[in-house]
């Protein structure tokens, strides 16, 4: 490609004209821990990412170039490409404002602590260790507020302390710790997903040992009957 | 001699900078022909700079050798003095201008434009070669060298059209080339390259290492986070 540069200008040369196939990915990536498990009401967020499959050969195009979506002639979104794949070129990740995900609890089963002692770094001490496995239940809901319909994929992935029981409905795919959920939500209306949890809460406390609890009760009343 | 070969060949990198190949034939006396290349730019890269000699007659291989390279940049402190005395000449020039012709207005802030843009990359490099010839003779020589500047750099933007379905699209890729650079090309082959030149962060964390021990131990961690990762450069095919 022959061309000038002018000193302390830009210029701005045609590359590639080609036909694509869009596809639009989002994502709602859902992971807790003890303390998140428990909470009331948690928002989450839905990342879009619109995938170009280009029809002729590969183009490689650098990370951050901007890319700008028309439709009916109009802009309508600015953003960024983050990777091309030999004929893929895959957008920046964003939040899609226009989808909304409210997780809600809505039931919580205690069960029963038991107990275990550890030694504390004081010979008089130990460490009385609490453990009992809660039953959860959580809602998540997802509302579409485009005007066409959307595919989603919910991807929950279950940690050491907060695994994974059931789910209504039942994963798509499930693979370890990773639990899918493929859900298509017409425009304008909700989906949802509820998730049967156990959560494994574990509450330290350090204590004088009994034997010596009582030596130091008897110090304590001796001292009194002076 | 003063010579001045024309740009053929100018590859940029998207990170800035870029290599610039030129080209120009030479008529050669007997004995050494000593020549000085003009408008290399001071951004030049002494240590990459390269001449590679094509031989018209091949018989000349034997006849005709490159003797030696010369290479330096400008004294950076003289230069910036010399930008500095430009920048405010321009300033007065601007400044005290009352009546010039519409022509001459143009002419003027173009040239105090130009220098308030200058840089010690917009400085002239040397780089003059001699060649040894038993001869006389003609020769191609091709010079090529590195351009460290990051004022020159390219970047794509697309436009995609979506279709009424939602599903097709078509797409529309377009090169710009920012040359902020106080170097013009004219009609030269372009290529484009996705690299980064090496950046100097590394050099600066060892400036500052005599201060506290807290901000060593800080930079120490930090300059193990960037450690260098390998970067091999992608031509993008057009």
């Amino acid at each position: 490609m022959k061309a000038n540069v002018p000193t302390r200008k830009k210029i701005k040369l045609n590359w590639f004209k080609s036909n694509c196939a869009l596809n639009i990915e989002r994502k709602i990536a859902i992971e807790y821990n003890t303390n998140s498990v428990t909470y009331n009401k948690i928002t989450w967020d839905v990342l879009v990412q619109y995938v170009l499959t280009k029809e002729g050969d590969p183009k490689e195009i650098p990370a951050n170039s901007p890319m700008t979506l028309y439709k009916g002639g109009l802009p309508f979104l600015f953003l960024s490409t983050s990777v091309t794949i030999g004929n893929k070129i895959i957008s920046e990740e964003l939040i899609d404002s226009d989808i909304t995900v409210d997780d809600d609890i809505i039931n919580v089963d205690e069960g029963e602590d038991k107990v275990t002692y550890e030694d504390a770094r004081d010979p008089k001490e130990h460490i009385e260790v609490r453990t009992r496995l809660d039953k959860i239940t959580r809602k998540i809901t997802i509302e579409n507020k485009l005007d066409n319909e959307i595919d989603l994929e919910l991807n929950f992935k279950q940690t050491k302390d907060v695994s994974f029981i059931k789910s209504q409905p039942e994963p798509s795919k499930v693979e370890e710790p990773n639990y899918n959920y493929n859900i298509k939500i017409p425009s304008e209306q909700k989906g949802s997903v509820i998730l049967d949890l156990q959560a494994k809460i574990v509450k330290r406390v350090t204590r004088i040992k009994p034997e010596y609890l009582k030596l130091e009760e008897n110090r304590i009343n001796r001292f009194k009957d002076k | 001699m003063l010579i001045d070969p024309k740009v053929n060949k100018l590859i940029i990198f998207n990170g800035g900078g870029g290599i610039v190949e030129r080209q120009i034939k030479l008529s050669l006396n007997q004995g050494l022909n000593k020549f000085e290349i003009a408008n290399v730019p001071a951004s030049f890269d002494p240590n990459s700079a390269d001449i590679q000699l094509e031989f018209i007659n091949p018989g000349d291989k034997d006849s005709i050798t490159l003797q030696q390279t010369i290479v330096s940049l400008p004294d950076r402190n003289t230069s910036q003095q010399i930008i500095d005395r430009e920048k405010s000449a321009a300033t007065s020039i601007i400044s005290y201008a009352i009546d010039f012709t519409r022509e001459l207005r143009e002419k003027v802030s173009n040239i105090c434009e130009a220098s308030s843009y200058r840089t010690f990359a917009d400085m002239k490099g040397v780089f003059d070669f001699i060649i040894s010839a038993s001869k006389v003779g003609e020769i191609i020589v091709k010079i090529i060298y590195f351009i460290a500047d990051l004022r020159i750099k390219w970047q794509t933007t697309l436009q995609v059209d979506i279709k009424n379905d939602g599903k097709n699209a078509q797409i529309e890729g377009f090169l710009v080339v920012d040359n902020q650079t106080g170097f013009s090309y004219e009609n030269v082959e372009l290529g484009f390259a996705i690299f980064e030149l090496p950046s100097t962060d590394m050099e600066i964390q060892y400036d500052n290492f005599g201060e506290a021990e807290e901000e060593m131990a800080q930079q120490a961690i930090s300059s193990l986070s960037k450690q260098k990762r390998t970067q091999r450069m992608r031509n993008l095919m057009l």
